[in-house]
């Protein structure tokens, strides 16, 4: 009975992902939002922007525009998160609520040079969504620092802690 | 030649002996759909004005409500609309069945029109199946995209069903009290009206409360209720084409029966099957001892008789013989003597077999939780498919997979997840599809706690693509967990409990090993 049973399972379960698997190329290539078949997950790739030119700055670059005060950090993250630790000098624009902050720091925006967008962690969105955001609104040069506080504190730069 | 006589009889009780004739009883009234026991309103002693209000309630009411339902963007109330409309298409079945097998047989259809409503029936069911699936696909798409309803419409327009439904079950039924039809009469209107109190309510709390995805939860269950109703008329009708022996006959009962009538030495090759709802069929052979045509026309009277009286069979075709069966002929295991116990035990109805409440109430836990988990699976499936992107996305964030394989995983996996709830739900490939389901789960619930450890902010993307679900928990594992648990317990049953097959498989399973039986 149950050896009969685990036969039976033995043929259908493979056959069952092939099946799927099919369905799904299927569909993929047959509707007009298919995707690739092996998409490209570089971090170059995943911080684009709406025509795929890549946002990202190296964490050289924008430790370098620190240092001469050439660029403006943008802390993407909830206001509580900011307060526990950010980038020296950075300003917070909180995603979430990013209609109610915009208008408190577009003239200071709209004097810098270079924005750096950051938020913490791989795969964290939330800088990307804010450069896209910012690139809409008309600034021009507007980068993300991906997995911005980590590599920060690692790279042993300077970061502060408070609103 | 070994039949020494042949004769052939059609029989109804208040028959004319001569077996050339077309006859045909006009059709009884209070066949409805095909089982008229249960799946309807009673329609005996109902004539044709009162049956023609109930039409018209029967039609005005779900109009009103589909309307209504629009109207007040309630598909609990749509839902119940198409609850009471498959009250009317029972009803004007039925009633149309009256008038056409009315026509009697004729030389082209001597079995008369009276399977029409057999026909009607499945074509009813079909509509239901239809009209459910239209509903269902509505009610996902609110849970995902909640509504406002408007509550005070929909209180009015289920008020408007409960009285309606209660208006036209009282007509039905006011003088059907004598009727065996009562009881299931009385449960189906007591259906009809709970849903469309349950549909008042539901609009009482949408009144007061914002609770939209109230709405579309009780047109699932409401939905749930029409399938099962058309399940049971499904089966029925089903059976009547299918030839199968009508549930209130055991045809070992009657052989055996058969057998102790004096002057006939065996029975085989037993067949009973229902023409409609109201008349059933029988053919058997009958051995005697050598005797003159004439002397056997006196016991087939009797026998007529008795299959009228004791098994309501109206329509009996007896074949006199006087050799015993065993050239090889089929369903000969019915037979009198000999290879008695082996006979009746193929053609056992498997009713008897599991009877104890515990192991019943473990069947019906099984079912309860193999549907609930194919749900899951297909509720699961339905936005993943839709967002490829975000659902790529979703994976990604789990940082378990190579980059390469993200794409490929997550345009499989929510075809994969369809497929296996189509097969939990409709119970094909179990083993497979179960053993899937918990491999899958098992891998769900040990990416989530993984990264829980790790301390990544996933979205757990499980049933939804969008961000907004929030980061997945403790809560979003312990939800998986239960469904794990549901999944293995559905798993062991289908490895370890021989399911009852059903009864035509089994009697040919049984039946290879011996070809034939061979009397002395």
């Amino acid at each position: 009975m149950i050896l009969e049973r685990l036969r039976q399972a033995l043929w259908q379960v493979p056959l069952l992902m092939v099946i799927a698997g099919l369905i799904a190329l299927g569909v993929n290539q047959w509707r007009s939002d298919g995707i690739a078949l092996i998409g490209d997950w570089s971090a170059e790739a995943r911080f684009a922007d709406a025509v795929g030119n890549s946002l990202v700055v190296d964490l050289d670059e924008a430790a370098g525009l620190f240092e001469r005060n050439a660029a403006i950090f943008l802390d993407a993250r909830p206001p509580n998160q900011y307060d526990e630790g950010h980038i020296q000098g950075a300003l917070n624009l909180p995603w979430q609520e990013v209609d109610r902050y915009f208008m408190e720091l577009a003239d200071r925006l709209n004097a810098a040079g270079t924005i750096i967008a950051y938020c913490d962690g791989e795969s964290c969105d939330l800088s990307h969504e804010l450069a896209l955001f910012l690139q809409e609104m008309g600034f021009g040069d507007v980068r993300v620092l991906v997995n911005g506080l980590t590599v920060w504190q690692q790279a042993g730069l300077p970061t502060a802690t408070g609103g | 030649m070994k039949h020494m006589s042949n004769q052939q009889s059609q029989a109804l009780y208040d028959h004319d002996q001569d077996s050339c004739s077309l006859h045909e009883p006009t059709a009884e009234p209070g066949a409805l759909g095909c089982a008229g026991h249960q799946h309807g309103p009673a329609l005996q002693d109902t004539s044709g004005s009162r049956l023609l209000i109930t039409l018209v309630l029967n039609l005005i009411i779900p109009v009103a409500q589909i309307i209504g339902g629009l109207l007040a963007g309630s598909v609990a109330l749509i839902s119940d609309a198409i609850h009471n409309f498959s009250d009317f298409t029972a009803l004007l079945i039925s009633y149309v069945a009256l008038r056409i097998g009315r026509k009697g047989a004729t030389v082209f259809n001597t079995y008369g029109y009276r399977r029409a409503e057999i026909m009607a029936a499945l074509i009813n069911v079909a509509l239901l199946a239809g009209a459910s699936g239209v509903i269902l696909y509505h009610a996902v798409h609110r849970f995902s995209d909640p509504q406002p309803v408007n509550g005070f419409l929909v209180m009015v327009l289920a008020a408007v069903g409960v009285i309606g439904n209660g208006l036209s079950a009282w007509l039905l039924h006011r003088d059907a009290a004598h009727s065996l039809n009562v009881r299931g009469a009385f449960l189906h209107m007591v259906g009809d009206l709970l849903t469309s109190v349950a549909v008042l309510i539901n609009g009482l709390l949408l009144f007061y409360y914002p609770w939209y995805w109230l709405d579309p939860l009780l047109s699932v269950f409401i939905v749930i209720f029409i399938l099962k109703n058309g399940w049971g008329l499904l089966k029925a009708s089903t059976a009547v084409l299918m030839n199968a022996t009508p549930g209130h006959l055991r045809l070992e009962t009657v052989r055996d029966y058969l057998c102790r009538l004096p002057g006939i030495s065996g029975v085989h090759y037993l067949h009973a099957w229902p023409i409609s709802s109201a008349s059933t069929a029988f053919s058997c052979h009958v051995v005697v001892p050598d005797q003159p045509v004439s002397r056997t026309e006196q016991l087939a009277g009797k026998i007529r008789h008795e299959l009228m009286h004791r098994f309501h069979i109206d329509h009996p075709v007896m074949q006199f013989e006087t050799e015993d069966c065993g050239k090889g002929a089929l369903l000969c295991e019915l037979a009198c003597n000999g290879d008695d116990e082996r006979g009746s035990e193929t053609v056992s109805d498997g009713k008897s077999s599991t009877k104890d409440p515990v192991s019943q109430f473990q069947v019906v836990l099984y079912h309860v939780l193999r549907l609930c988990l194919g749900v899951v699976f297909l509720y699961a499936s339905y936005d993943k498919i839709l967002n490829p992107q975000a659902f790529a996305q979703a994976v990604y964030n789990y940082q378990m997979l190579p980059d390469a394989a993200v794409n490929l995983v997550s345009l499989t996996l929510p075809w994969l997840e369809l497929l296996l709830g189509l097969c939990l739900i409709t119970g094909l490939w179990l083993p497979g599809a179960t053993a899937l389901s918990t491999g899958l789960l098992t891998i769900f619930i040990g990416a989530l706690v993984f990264n829980q450890i790790r301390g990544l902010d996933v979205h757990c993307g499980c049933f939804s693509t969008e961000p907004t679900e929030g980061p997945a928990g403790l809560w979003t594992v312990a939800r998986d967990v239960s469904f794990l648990v549901a999944a293995l317990m559905v798993t062991l049953r289908v490895f370890l409990v021989r399911p009852r097959a059903p009864r035509a498989f089994r009697r040919v399973e049984n039946e290879r090993p011996r070809p034939a039986n061979r009397q002395p």
